[in-house]
């Protein structure tokens, strides 16, 4: 439909017959008022058909009095005449405003966050931060500057090397880059020092650079100084340096709990139940209709996933699904021995995921005592080989005047 | 000589030799109709005065200096306004009838 059309239809036209015996002066007349005829055929020797939209057709009384012509409607056309056979119709207008209303809200307002590209930060955490920049399901997107958002964003998150914001339709997405490595520097021309990661006594230094400031067997804490950046030699004088090299040193990692002699087996029925809520826009529903729990034992997982259409300006839905599993208790006593090798085994699984991947283990004690009333205090150490070496920018460099002497 | 003059009577007037030398559009000037066609099918006819005569055979305009004639078969005006008129149809004819 072409554009005069379209706008035809919106301002609405009729169309009418005209009888007389003075058919020209009638259009002559019309011309000089400025109203506009169009497709006017000539219908019979005293008749002629013409369209006119509704304001000229008001003004054409006068001038089919005057050329004593009748003016007759065959058709009308456009939005005005619809409206007006609709007029009565309330709730079809209020849908229809309803319609557009919600329309206009879901692709102006924020529908959904993506983000991807992080391993260490939390999605929650980066949501978080993005709440407090005015990113959040439901916020205008007018009023959200990516710019804006990608430098606040990369002020908040340290960890951050790089961050893009993009916003299409109505979803945003956050790329991420984390950094690398934060205990390396990367420009090498950046004086620093090195300093201990950790506490743990050093066993061998390789320094490449930069003035040793520990010998092997002494004890280090966390944050001790190791390597300076600040070297003073006998030729140049006192100079900064970009320090580096490898430190080992021996630590331990250290994990206790508490076990009991009695202890709850849990033998599963391998019955298992869903249960699905639906959430969009904040709304909650429920697609389960009890509060009561499914068994009387049971342990409890969810799992929240987020669907969302192509169709960007959709809102999210969120589906979270919990599954219960259901157990009957039992209750068993165990040995010494037992409850000991349980708690190391679960202890040394956390020690394993908390150490370094290039950390090498070189013993492993397990050590108890009793706790009183039939329960184990066990305690597990790790001791390790490892790289304590951590750069630290020298922040303020001193003018060394050494030029002077 | 005097013989080939006389043939060439219609020599510009100063009105028509200033819209020249203005370069704007020479029909407002001169107040005469500018015409112009599509093929045979549609004629676009502006600063006309007004309309004479209008059957489905014949369309009938007055205008300076002479009246505009077009004669053919389904003839309808497309639109009217007080600057132009769009007829179309199956044009056969177009004459300047003076002094009606």
């Amino acid at each position: 439909m072409s554009i005069e059309k379209t706008i035809g239809f919106l301002r609405g036209y009729v169309e009418i017959f005209a009888d007389g015996l003075f058919t020209e002066r009638f259009l002559n007349i019309c011309m000089r008022r400025e109203i506009y005829l169009w497709n006017v055929k000539r219908r019979g020797k005293h008749r002629i058909s013409a369209c006119i939209s509704i304001r000229g057709f008001r003004l054409l009384r006068p001038i089919a009095k005057k050329t004593k012509t009748q003016i007759k409607i065959v058709k009308r056309h456009g939005l005005p005449f619809v409206l007006h056979r609709y007029r009565h119709r309330k709730a079809a207008f209020l849908g229809l405003f309803l319609f557009f209303a919600v329309l206009w809200y879901l692709s102006s307002h924020i529908m959904g966050i993506s983000i991807s590209g992080n391993s260490r930060i939390t999605t929650e955490e980066i949501e978080q931060n993005l709440k407090s920049f005015g990113v959040y399901r439901g916020a205008p997107v007018s009023q959200i500057d990516s710019e804006t958002v990608k430098n606040q964003l990369m002020i908040s998150l340290d960890e951050l090397s790089w961050v893009g914001v993009s916003i299409k339709g109505s979803r945003a997405y956050i790329e991420i880059k984390e950094r690398l490595d934060t205990k390396l520097l990367e420009d090498s021309s950046i004086p620093c020092d090195i300093v201990a990661d950790r506490d743990g006594t050093i066993l061998l230094l390789e320094v490449k650079d930069g003035q040793t400031m520990v010998k092997v067997n002494q004890f280090v804490t966390e944050g001790d100084l190791l390597v300076s950046g600040l070297v003073d030699s006998e030729k140049v004088g006192m100079r900064y340096v970009h320090a580096f090299g490898e430190i080992f040193a021996q630590t331990s990692y250290k994990k206790s709990g508490e076990y009991s002699l009695d202890f709850v087996e849990k033998i599963y029925s391998g019955e298992t139940k869903n249960r699905y809520t639906l959430t969009a826009l904040g709304k909650r529903v429920p697609l389960f209709n009890t509060k009561k729990s499914p068994f009387e034992h049971y342990d409890k997982e969810e799992k929240i996933t987020e669907h969302h259409s192509p169709l960007s300006f959709l809102p999210s839905v969120f589906v979270k699904k919990e599954t219960y599993t259901e157990y009957t208790p039992k209750k068993k006593a165990r040995t010494a021995e037992e409850t000991l090798a349980f708690a190391e085994k679960e202890l040394s699984a956390l020690l394993d995921r908390e150490i370094q991947e290039d950390t090498e283990i070189l013993d492993k004690k397990v050590t108890w005592q009793e706790a009183g009333d039939k329960r184990l205090t066990v305690t597990v150490e790790y001791l390790c080989r490892e790289d304590i070496a951590r750069q630290r920018k020298i922040d303020k460099i001193e003018i060394l005047d050494y030029d002077k002497e | 000589m005097k013989k080939r003059k006389s043939q060439e009577e219609t020599k510009p007037t100063f009105k028509e030799r200033m819209a020249d030398g203005f370069d704007a559009s020479k029909e407002m000037i001169l107040d005469v109709p500018k015409i112009v066609f599509i093929g045979n099918r549609e004629a676009v006819i502006e600063n006309y005065k007004c309309i004479t005569d209008y059957t489905e055979t014949l369309i009938m305009l007055d205008a300076e200096p002479a009246a505009v004639r077009l004669s053919g078969k389904c003839l309808e005006i497309k639109s009217i306004s007080r600057e132009m008129l769009f007829v179309s149809g199956d044009i056969e004819k177009m004459e300047f009838v003076k002094g009606e």
